[in-house]
């Protein structure tokens, strides 16, 4: 579904990703480690077309999609939640959530159903509607924007570090979310520095370090593998 | 205790009409971080165009009014198409510039075609009605009302429709903005175009009174600087109430201490309120 060929990225004269290559198939739920710095945000940014590679491609169902502004990809069906949630912080949750339907704003019934599932997955944002986003707890944030990520209907989903910042409990809730979602068929690509949770409930994983692949693996085989332990696990 | 009423009657309608030119500014900051210095010279325009609707082709005043906000509406997309959107990833500065050499350039074309007179827009609405004892002129009415109107259309535009609030989405975070779909050109042309309409509409009812002249434009930008400045800069609500703090202050000021620190005024209140509260009156925080 989604597929990275020799992607390079750079800051100037810094290379942040080199020879990236990635595969994403439809219906899996795929984890990216590494550690700070390694690369994983400037890796979702140029998926989501907020950053440009300096070469390789990025295909996406078939079309390449390394060129297209960042605005364009949620109507292909890609949505991701950034690294700091990037929220509306001053307009109320409910508001934020519409706006994350808002390539679909003339399918009326199709954005109720959406806010109901959303409302389903995160009872707290149904509680919190009304209220600034910029006022919710820093996990419920973080469900408001995997919610308003969701709003588009998407089929891939990019999470970049969901669980920054939050304690684990709240971080247990959120991956539990996210497994739900996939489970309802929705692709996603997860980035994670904290290995032990990301391995258990994904698929697939690849490790990222100085802005290469150094390692791709299922999961199980990964959360056995020592230098994995060693770097990634507590 | 008439003289007073009357003042504050003025000070309102100052005040909503450096509101309208204080609102489009706001909202223009808000998406592009940089102040647009050319929009008094947009609300200049404005009163020019509404002028000559009436007095060249007889067109009804409101009407006039109507077809200037329309095509400043236009003049304010090309302002953002050709001078703004070229330095969308340019530092500060030089967006900075880009916005002063509008502004000049602006006003060197009004002088050359409309030259240095003051006109005035020719006054329909000139009765004086009495209301509590105190004598009002009609169109002083009719720009607080006209005022009024346009801030809770912009209200309700900017809060309850899905269009409208990706202004203010676009404001409150690009990236998050752009990763729902938005694409953020067409906001940045939509926002230019509401503020120069805005601008113009404040320059349509202000015409009667307070004339149109080529430095019309730089005078109010200073004024309208100062207001959102005070008010936190993008922020909508301190525009407001920047708006009618100066309004009222300049109206009072030059009744009760003397008319020749009018102008100084607002730099005085400005002074006063960054010493109390240095990011303004509703600083937008988190940018
Ligand atoms: N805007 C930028 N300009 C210059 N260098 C940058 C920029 N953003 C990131 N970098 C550099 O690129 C490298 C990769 O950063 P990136 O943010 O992608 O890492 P990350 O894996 O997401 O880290 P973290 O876990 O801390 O979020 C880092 O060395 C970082 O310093
Ligand atoms: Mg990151």
């Amino acid at each position: 579904m989604l597929k990275l060929s020799g992607i390079n990225v750079s800051y100037g004269s810094y290379l942040a990703l080199q020879d990236v290559n990635i595969e994403v198939n439809k219906g899996e739920f795929v984890v990216l480690l590494g550690a700070n710095g390694a690369g994983k945000s400037t890796l979702f940014r140029t998926i989501s077309g907020l950053l440009k590679p300096t070469s390789g491609s990025i295909e996406f169902k078939g079309h390449k999609i390394e060129q297209l502004p960042a605005f364009k990809m949620v109507n292909l069906g890609i949505s991701q939640c950034l690294e700091g949630r990037a929220l509306f912080s001053h307009m109320p949750v409910k508001q934020n959530l519409l706006l994350g339907g808002y390539v679909r704003r003339n399918d009326k019934e199709g954005i109720k159903k959406s806010l109901t599932m959303v409302y389903e997955l995160f009872p707290v944002l149904k509680e919190k509607e009304n209220d600034l986003a910029g006022s919710l707890s820093g996990g419920q944030q973080q469900m408001a924007a995997i919610g308003r990520a969701l709003m588009s209907d998407p089929e891939l989903l990019l999470l970049d570090e969901p669980s920054i910042g939050l304690a684990p409990i709240v971080v247990q809730q959120v991956f539990d979310a996210v497994k739900i979602v996939n489970k309802a068929g929705k692709t996603v690509l997860l980035a994670e520095q904290n290995a032990h949770l990301a391995l258990k409930v994904s698929h697939r994983g690849y490790v990222l370090e100085n802005g290469r692949v150094v390692m791709h693996d299922r999961s199980d085989v990964l959360s056995g593998n020592e230098e994995v332990k060693k770097a990634y696990i507590g | 205790m008439d003289l007073l009423i009357q003042q504050v009657v003025n000070g309102f309608t100052l005040g909503s009409i450096y509101c309208l030119v204080a609102l489009g500014l706001t909202l223009i900051y808000g998406i592009m971080e940089v102040p647009n210095f050319a929009h008094g010279h947009l609300y200049m325009v404005g009163g020019y165009v509404t002028f000559f609707m009436m007095t060249l082709y007889g067109i009804n005043y409101w009407v006039s009014g109507l077809i200037a906000g329309i095509v400043l509406a236009v003049l304010g997309i090309l302002l953002e198409r050709i001078v703004f959107n070229p330095m969308r990833n340019s530092p500060s500065t030089n967006k900075f510039i880009a916005a002063v050499g509008a502004m000049m350039f602006i006003e060197a074309v009004a002088r050359v075609l409309w030259g240095s007179d003051f006109r005035s827009i020719p006054a329909i609405y000139d009765n004086v009605v009495m209301i509590g004892g105190v004598r009002l002129t009609e169109q002083r009415l009719i720009i607080i009302a006209g005022a009024v109107i346009l801030m809770v259309a912009l209200y309700l535009f900017l809060k309850h429709t899905l269009i409208g609030s990706t202004i203010e989405a676009m404001a409150q975070n690009r990236d998050g903005a752009s990763l729902v779909g938005i694409d953020v050109n067409r906001v940045a042309m939509l926002t230019f175009a509401v503020a120069s309409l805005l601008a113009s509409a404040a320059a349509s009812l202000s015409g009667p009174i307070f004339l149109v002249y080529p430095s019309m434009g730089a005078l109010i930008i200073m004024k309208v600087f100062v207001i959102i400045v005070i008010g936190g800069m993008g922020s909508i609500p301190g525009a407001v109430l920047g708006s009618f703090i100066l309004g009222m202050t300049e109206s009072l000021g030059a009744t009760y201490i003397s008319s020749n620190y009018k102008d100084v005024i607002a730099f005085a209140i400005l002074v006063l309120i960054l010493s109390i509260k240095p990011s303004g009156l509703f600083a937008k925080g988190g940018h």
